[in-house]
């Protein structure tokens, strides 16, 4: 199950979301398509392929095509402490 | 013997102590329309510049900067003790101002719109800033943005106008009757001249006001004035860049800074001539 760690905070801008993590001090700045994914786990935490068909939806993508971007995306924000895996 | 000044400079109060004439000199000239107190209720930044005692009085003479009893930094050339005084005043303001988010920023006020200007040294921010404020705009910086964290607001810090090398001639040729600092030479900055604020402004130090603009300088020789809207995201960056205290407020920061650049618009600007960077600057805020 993937969350936003709660020492996230996310501000929404026209050009996509900036991110601070509350515990390294990093600031991320995400444009689209990749920020969907944050605003949907924001919504509510979720299994990693449901936020995957989710993403591919919202963004009328081919999943095939995008899996990749997406596994490699969701590791980097795991390593960065924006993403929480349980 | 020490000479003690004290002088109220925005929300700030600091009491110099020095026994170099030419640093009382200086500050004679220079803060002239600074109100004159004999007491701080209050002080923010007790601070001395003193000569090195013994030989160091008469064999390359050297001077030094205390924050109360500690020396952040090694001693200058004793000719350079004006402007090691206003840089220590700079680092006293971003190593301790936390209430504020403090930027590295020209940061310049008309009809109630305050332009911040955070550049990188050698932009030509200070240059821009004593060509404006001589033409019918007010001081707040040439060197500190201080934006509060409390009520959003850009607060003054109007003190002279660290200017450096070719800008020092030319600043001195473009404004009539400017006052100037004694000049240091061979500094780590190059030969550097301080110039007086204008009284206007330092009559009005007391005097908060809302940000208009982030507006990102750049002087680049022959070029037209050119004044360009750039993506939040690329403004964040360079205001993180320019920010001496992101790194220790962390969240409230970000916050405030997500909050500035959804209300305003945020401008790179290319200028070589100061004519049309004040016509585009009054465009700007009349816009």
């Amino acid at each position: 199950m993937l969350s936003i760690n709660s020492n996230t905070s996310i501000y929404s801008f026209k050009e996509g979301l900036a991110l601070f993590n509350g515990f390294s001090g990093d600031t991320h700045f995400l444009s689209p398509p990749y920020d969907a994914i944050i605003t949907s786990l924001t919504n509510s935490p979720q299994p990693k392929e449901q936020l995957f068909s989710t993403f591919c939806e919202l963004n009328d993508l081919k999943s095939e095509e995008f899996q990749d971007h997406f596994q490699q995306f969701v590791s980097e924000a795991i390593n960065s402490g924006i993403i929480l895996e349980k | 013997m020490l000479t003690k000044i004290n002088l109220p400079i925005g929300p700030f109060s600091f009491t110099i102590n020095t026994d170099h004439q030419m640093v009382v000199d200086n500050l004679g000239t220079l803060y002239s329309d600074y109100p004159r107190v004999t007491q701080h209720d209050f002080i923010d930044f007790d601070i001395t510049i003193t000569t090195r005692s013994t030989l160091r009085r008469y064999v390359k003479p050297q001077v030094d900067f205390f924050l109360d009893e500690f020396a952040p930094f090694k001693p200058l050339p004793k000719d350079h003790a004006f402007a090691m005084l206003e840089w220590g005043m700079n680092w006293c303001i971003a190593t301790k101002a936390h209430h504020f988010l403090l930027l590295h920023a020209g940061t310049i006020e008309k009809n109630g719109h305050v332009i911040v200007m955070p550049a990188a040294p050698g932009s030509g921010k200070s240059t821009l800033t004593a060509a404006l404020v001589y033409n019918g705009w007010r001081l707040f910086s040439d060197e500190l943005a201080l934006i509060s964290l409390k009520d959003e607001r850009i607060y003054p810090c109007t003190r002279p106008i660290n200017l450096k090398n070719d800008s020092i001639d030319i600043i001195k040729n473009y404004v009539e009757q400017a006052t100037f600092s004694s000049i240091a030479k061979d500094t780590h900055k190059g030969t550097v001249s301080l110039l007086k604020p204008p009284k206007e402004s330092v009559d009005r130090v007391a005097e908060s006001g809302r940000l208009h603009s982030f507006v990102f300088p750049k002087y680049v020789a022959n070029s037209e004035a050119k004044l360009t809207p750039i993506d939040k995201f690329s403004a964040f960056q360079i205001i993180i860049d320019q920010s001496f205290n992101y790194h220790i407020l962390g969240v409230e920061a970000f916050n405030l800074i997500s909050k500035l650049l959804n209300q305003v618009q945020c401008y790179q600007f290319e200028y070589s001539n100061f004519e049309d960077a004040k016509s585009v600057f009054s465009q700007l805020v009349n816009s």
